[in-house]
């Protein structure tokens, strides 16, 4: 009968002596006791002794003949890519290639983006004769967003003062809301970017290039709505550089932090209401429309119905809206 | 001395004589422990030349801190677990390349086993070191290195486990695994 694997691993050990001396007892007295673990020791030793009666093998003459010649070989040397393990490395570029093919399946659905670099995009848009494609503008989303965020932090500290009333809710700067609204018109507003070219221009990315851009609405990237601006006087402004956006945020919103905007890419147009002595008052840009080398900015404003109770509070509604930048003559009109 | 005594001459001379004398002198150890490593007579000549060839060329870096017959044996154990690791290596790219062929495919038909010899005669000594050799080198390279290493040159445990930088517990169970196999291979001739 042969033993158990466990059991043949010992008794292969105390063949060759190689267990600790307490073992080499118990295994002692277990054979003394089992005759099938004896016959299965006589089994190996039988083997140990077949396998030692082996010849010891004498090598032809030839043999030392052929070392020496080796030895006379220059050793070949191997070239330097024969060290490289190139199946190790093409097995690698094909993982590689499969994760970033794969990675927007992957992705949680939000964060999902173009693979494209932002000046590829722009490049083959420009080729294709086409605006920058949405894709590209989605690239540009954490400037946009980092400045939208740092204003509505503004504005929420800001909010003690904004009157209460059935149009707080339009007047107050919802954080989720309001960015989600303002993601849902841009993506609107970017479809209207494929169109065939216009009269207006739209620069930026490349110096030098103008993709044309559609006669139609302009995308609104971000924008930001309130009561309370620190702009005291009714205004209509379209901003096109640094100095003017520093010079319109520190009276806006004056000790805050400036949120920066690449001004060769985007401009901004900001209606602002002014001072008003009660609650119940807004101001919305409804709509950017490029027409025929101009730029029309429509906006509403809304006033409290006469006769409705007024709400006590002083505010300043404003509502700012960066938009793709485009050369031309700018018209705000409400309505 | 056949053609050698071509080759010891020249500059270095002194040198190959030397050398030439102690590889004939540990020319059979290491030439059969090749043969059985390898499990047969062409792949173990070549593991044997290229160990000798391998010592020559690091004879000058020698310092005689040991025999040199341990040294030569180290490089040639060393040698054959490079092979070893190549083998596997080759063995896992054919297995996940495009056309792949089993084993089963590949491999030579193993040799039949050994006819049994007529019950009225016993196995002659001849035939049964025949049957052993055979049953060795159908073992597993890995299988088959622990058996020649320990029951073939009597090398301990913790040298074998040094040498093929593997556990002890792994040498242990390794080597009783392989003598289980060639006592099933063996049955009727021992």
């Amino acid at each position: 009968m042969t033993p158990d694997p466990k059991t043949l691993e010992m008794l292969s050990a105390y063949l060759d002596e190689a267990l600790p001396s307490n073992e080499m007892s118990a295994v002692k007295n277990l054979l003394a006791k089992d005759a099938d673990l004896r016959d299965a020791l006589k089994r190996l030793k039988s083997l140990r002794t077949g396998l030692k009666s082996l010849p010891t093998l004498t090598p032809p003459e030839s043999f030392y003949d052929r070392v020496w010649r080796d030895v006379e070989r220059t050793p070949v040397r191997r070239p330097f890519f024969s060290y490289v393990p190139f199946k190790t490395i093409g097995a690698l570029a094909v993982v590689s290639l499969v994760v970033v093919a794969t990675r927007d399946f992957w992705r949680p659905e939000g964060s999902r983006r173009m693979s494209l670099s932002p000046l590829q995009m722009f490049q083959s848009s420009l080729k294709a004769g086409q605006a920058p494609s949405a894709a590209y503008q989605r690239k540009a989303m954490p400037m946009r967003e980092a400045a939208a965020l740092e204003s509505e932090v503004a504005e929420k500290k800001d909010k003690a003062i904004v009157p209460s009333g059935p149009r707080a809710d339009s007047i107050r700067v919802g954080s989720r809301m309001e960015k989600t609204s303002a993601l849902k018109q841009e993506e609107s507003s970017k479809r209207s970017l494929a169109a065939p070219a216009g009269g207006i221009s739209i620069s930026g990315g490349l110096p030098g290039r103008a993709a044309g851009f559609s006669q139609g609405d302009l995308p609104i990237f971000s924008k930001l709505r309130g009561g309370t601006s620190g702009v005291k006087d009714f205004q209509e402004v379209m901003v096109r550089t640094e100095a003017e956006w520093n010079e319109l945020w520190s009276r806006h919103s004056p000790g805050r932090p400036v949120p920066r905007f690449d001004f060769s890419r985007v401009m901004i147009a900001g209606v602002f209401m002014g001072q008003k002595p009660a609650g119940g008052y807004s101001v919305e840009i409804q709509k950017v429309q490029a027409e025929g080398g101009r730029i029309r900015i429509i906006y509403h404003v809304t006033e409290p119905a006469s006769g409705t109770p007024s709400v006590p509070g002083v505010a300043a509604p404003f509502h700012i809206v960066v938009l793709p930048r485009v050369e031309g003559a700018v018209k705000f009109e409400s309505k | 001395m056949g053609n050698a005594g071509n080759f010891l001459e020249g500059p270095g001379s002194k040198e190959r004589e030397r050398f030439d004398a102690l590889m004939r002198r540990e020319g059979s150890r290491i030439y059969t422990l090749s043969v059985r490593l390898a499990g047969n007579a062409a792949d173990g000549q070549d593991l044997a030349a290229e160990t000798f060839v391998q010592a020559f060329r690091a004879f000058g870096s020698f310092r005689g801190e040991s025999a040199f017959g341990t040294w030569v044996y180290r490089i040639c154990v060393n040698r054959w677990k490079n092979r070893l690791r190549a083998q596997k290596r080759r063995f896992f790219w054919s297995h996940i390349s495009i056309g792949f062929r089993g084993e089963e495919d590949d491999a030579p038909p193993l040799d039949p086993p050994s006819p049994e010899p007529p019950l009225d005669r016993p196995l002659e000594d001849e035939e049964r070191r025949k049957a052993v050799a055979d049953a060795l080198e159908r073992l597993p390279p890995e299988d088959r290195t622990v058996v020649v290493l320990r029951d073939l040159d009597d090398r301990p445990y913790e040298e074998i486990s040094l040498s093929l930088r593997i556990p002890l517990g792994t040498v242990k169970s390794r080597l009783a695994r392989a003598r289980a196999k060639l006592q099933d291979m063996l049955k009727d001739v021992l």
